[in-house]
């Protein structure tokens, strides 16, 4: 069970990282973010399934494609948005989910995937110490997402890159006069969080299965970014441990179905008695 | 509106006109021109249109629906207007609004690195250079921006324009609201930026003997218009720049307070 | 009636209603199944035009508040009270849970209130399918429930025709309600809200007694319509209401134009016309029936998804933007050469 709660928390954890870097960064609450999850689960199987090589390149290809289609993402969709207000934005965020799930319906026709089975990968469990065993791509998760937090954190706090990202989101007018080129850091931005979401869903498509029921996963992940500060890249892994906790817990001891709805009650409750999340900051709220 | 002195000038406006909505004019028919390493200052009371000027300018305006329709701005002989900010920028003017000049969340260090240019051209200073110029500021470089007094944040504005390297400097209301010990450092400090560094220097000044102090050259804005200049001498000289600026009382006592609403009056028909 | 002021509006609305009446008697039965649908979705969507388009509130909780109100008619149905009074009762629950879910969103602006409602579906999606599985009968936990017949006392609704003169009356009340509210004092602060909450609530505009009336007053109008929806479809089940759903009715009010209650018509007509137009289209182009199953639900999809975006970026004033540059077009006609192209700023 504390290995079903660690994975959980850094899938969470590494999801939430994926909207609060877009967040941080433009404001933007990525609503597509749970069927980018999704698709790129099926496509990185897809293409590994195809091209029959190692299993393990679903997950170098699925960030550059992530990362690729970030940028595009940027490019395209979220450039044009810029001087309208921000939830005309995120408009198109959910245009572009539904969009993204209507294409993994026709091309996959949503049926549900084991990759890890399929693939003949070796995902057996790990005996980490007495009463902790874990499978392997598990593992890989909570590793994978622990590291990825901490470069993120480092980034954004050392890097001029990261200064400059987080400058911008904070006033893109007076950065693009002080000689930053927004347009690239909202694209930096937009390619590191669609990087991770893919990379995320490869490893969960070997550990679990794929099914477009796990775009689920990413709604949740977006509750942990909020129960953790939505500008908050610390308040994560707390967030993360509270939620997956809770919905284990209850998972195990009271009710399956129930354990479904534990992240959004969460929500409902830290909006009403903390919007600004664990860790955020307490002035965001205003200026959305 | 010609600048009496000699030398190059190396910013000029040419009958600038901005209009906001496309109904209220702002600025009408401003000119003036900025030499090469000089101090300038725009003084004027509120609402004279001297920060739309400076914006215009800069290419810097936050409210939308802001346009200049007539007239041109030569930055080092080649017209400037309408060029994107971040162009103008590039070109080598740095602009420090009066409001929302740094980035809050951001510390000290982390505003000026984050725009410190990657590859900045040889005139483009470092943080070293910057901290020597504000003392201040260099002992306090983790402190987030956003809890720093007035003239600090001031301070932090005008090095974040100068580590671009600029050759032309817009300030705009540089000394409002700050403790005069801070505004004679800053007085200072422009100075220095003039005389070590080439770097020219356009000011917009509510108060006018602040002008009178630092500048080389001094516009007076009133109703969107010039109404008169001159360095600072020649308009000390000048008696309406005495009365209303100043505030010196003429001989026979102080004037009426509808005088100067007469004044006014005068200025925004026949200005 | 101030309402329709100009001769324009007078000659439309009298040709409008003369089609109405005379469609039922030529129409067949499926052709008004379609227009019944739209009317209902119509409603559906002025509730949320009030939220979202006047006071702009982004809510993704319509779904369930349609939900809402297709349980509760059920619930209340079951104790045989007439189906007028439930469809009233489901209305004043609306209101009230409207109450309940917008006294916490005080607190919350902007995004926050959406995530909010994206809470309050999931919690309400929860509820249902704990109450549909309530019941003895497992099958009945997997369909849904039945509802009863529409009994108007005097009439029962049981035929398309009839449902059609019925929903067609509701829409013209619901309408009359909003162009009404919309020349009130509640409207105006709603806009000034939607517009900038600072400068609102500075002009003495009480944000959250007008925010929480317009939670209020959208919930028992879109409960209202989960009623008559679930009396109208026969059923109610657990599976209709889906995050989708309340996509959907956010993208009639955003394509349909905000604010505008024309706009809302437009907005619901296109959405709900374009499956059938899809399915149409499917049709003549003669495409197997294999093709028709595992393309048709995608490609309306897709289709729906890439006309939000389409409108979010290239005319946001969606639909009634285009309504009302091509009036002014012929208004000025044979003036008017640029207006079409008119600057978007």
């Amino acid at each position: 069970m504390l290995a079903d709660i660690l994975v959980l928390l850094s899938i969470y954890a590494l999801l939430g990282a994926g909207y609060v870097i877009v967040y941080r960064s433009s404001r933007v609450l990525n609503f597509a973010y749970p069927e980018i999850f999704m698709v790129s689960a099926y496509l990185g199987f897809a293409i590994v399934a195809t091209v029959q090589i190692d299993p393990h390149a679903i997950f170098p290809v699925g960030f550059v494609i992530g990362v690729v289609a970030g940028i595009l993402i940027y490019l395209f969709l979220m450039a044009p948005m810029a001087g309208q207000p921000v939830f005309a934005a995120v408009l198109v965020t959910i245009g572009l989910g539904i969009i993204l799930r209507g294409l993994v319906y026709i091309e996959f026709t949503g049926q549900s995937i084991f990759p890890g089975s399929e693939l003949g990968v070796d995902n057996s469990t790990v005996d980490i110490f007495e009463g902790l065993s874990i499978t392997r791509y598990g593992l890989v998760m909570v590793v994978a997402s622990l590291a990825i937090i901490a470069g993120l954190l480092l980034f954004f706090r050392y890097s001029r890159l990261g200064m400059q990202m987080r400058a911008a989101s904070f006033d893109p007018k007076l950065a693009a006069y002080r000689g930053m080129n927004i347009h690239l850091l909202f694209a930096i931005a937009w390619g590191m969080s669609l990087g991770i979401g893919a990379f995320a869903g490869g490893l969960y498509g070997m550990n679990y299965q794929i099914g477009i029921a796990i775009s689920l996963v990413g709604i949740k992940a977006l509750v942990v970014a909020l129960v953790g500060g939505m500008d908050s890249l610390t308040g994560l892994v707390p967030a993360a441990l509270i939620v997956a906790a809770m919905e284990i817990l209850v998972q195990r001891f009271i009710d399956p179905a129930l354990s479904e709805v534990i992240p959004f009650i969460v929500l409902v409750v830290i909006l009403l008695i903390r919007p600004w999340g664990l860790l955020g900051t307490k002035e965001m709220i205003d200026r959305v | 509106m010609e600048n009496g002195s000699s030398g190059s000038a190396l910013l000029e406006v040419i009958g600038l006109e901005v209009v906001y909505h496309r109904a209220v004019t702002a600025v009408q028919g401003v000119s003036l021109t900025a030499e090469e390493r000089s101090i300038t200052a725009l003084v004027g009371t509120n609402g004279a249109g001297k920060s739309t000027t400076l914006a215009a300018i800069a290419g810097f305006m936050r409210a939308e629906d802001v346009r200049i329709t007539e007239g041109d701005v030569l930055f080092d002989g080649a017209s400037i207007k309408g060029r994107r900010n971040d162009q103008i920028s590039a070109m080598g003017i740095g602009y420090v609004p009066e409001r929302e000049k740094i980035f809050p969340t951001l510390s000290v260090l982390e505003n000026l690195t984050a725009c410190r240019p990657r590859s900045g051209s040889d005139r483009a200073m470092s943080i070293e250079q910057v901290y020597d110029l504000f003392p201040r500021l260099a002992e306090r470089p983790n402190t987030i921006a956003g809890y720093l007094s007035g003239g600090e944040r001031q301070m932090l504005a005008i090095s974040m324009a100068l580590l671009g390297g600029p050759r032309l400097l817009l300030i705009d209301e540089m000394t409002l609201g700050l403790a005069p010990i801070v505004v004679e450092s800053l007085v200072e400090t422009v100075t220095r930026l003039r005389d070590e560094h080439n770097v020219t220097i356009l000011v917009v000044e509510q108060n006018a003997s602040t002008g009178i102090e630092m500048a080389d050259y001094i516009y007076v804005m009133e109703n969107g218009r010039i109404a008169f200049d001159g360095p600072p001498d020649r308009l000390l000289q000048h008696e309406d720049f005495q009365e209303f600026y100043l505030g010196m009382e003429r001989e026979g006592g102080r004037k009426h307070y509808q005088d100067v609403k007469q004044y006014r009056r005068k200025r925004r028909w026949f200005g | 009636m101030a309402l329709f002021d100009t001769p324009y509006r007078k000659a439309g609305m009298a040709l409008l209603l003369g089609v109405g009446l005379i469609l039922p008697l030529v129409a067949g039965n499926q052709l008004l199944h379609i227009f019944n649908l739209t009317m209902l979705v119509i409603v559906g969507a002025l509730a949320l035009n009030l939220l979202t388009g006047f006071a702009g509130q982004l809510s993704l909780g319509h779904a369930a508040f349609l939900g809402v109100g297709g349980y509760v008619s059920h619930f209340v149905s079951q104790a045989g009270i007439p189906f007028p009074l439930v469809v009233l009762a489901a209305t004043a629950f609306g209101g009230a849970l409207g109450f309940l879910v917008g006294a916490p969103a005080l607190r919350l602006r902007g995004l926050y209130i959406v995530l909010a409602t994206v809470g309050f579906h999931y919690i309400v999606l929860y509820l249902i399918h704990v109450y549909q599985s309530s019941g003895e009968d497992s099958i009945l936990a997997l369909t849904g429930f039945l509802m009863p017949e529409a009994d108007l006392g005097f009439v029962v609704l049981d035929s398309a025709v009839r449902w059609f003169y019925f929903l067609g009356g509701v829409l013209i009340l619901t309408t009359a309600f909003c162009l009404n509210l919309a020349r009130t004092r509640v409207a105006r602060a709603w806009i000034a809200l939607r517009e900038r909450d600072i400068t609102a609530a500075a002009l003495g505009i009480n944000l959250a007694v007008y925010k929480l009336k317009a939670f209020v007053v959208s919930s028992a109008l879109a409960c209202m319509a989960g009623s008559l929806l679930v009396y109208y479809l026969g059923s109610v089940s657990a599976e209709y209401y889906t995050l989708d759903l309340a996509v959907s009715y956010l993208a009639m009010v955003v394509i349909g134009g905000y604010g505008s209650i024309f706009g809302s018509y437009l907005g619901a007509c296109f959405i709900a016309l374009m499956p059938f137009f899809i399915t149409w289209l499917f049709e003549f182009f003669e495409a197997s029936p294999r093709t028709q199953v595992q393309l048709l639900v995608p490609s309306q999809v897709i289709v729906f998804g890439l006309v939000m975006i389409g409108f979010l970026i290239f005319e946001p004033r969606g639909l009634i933007g285009i309504w009302r540059r091509i009036r002014v077009y012929f208004e000025l006609w044979p003036l008017s050469r640029s207006i079409l192209a008119v600057r978007r700023d």
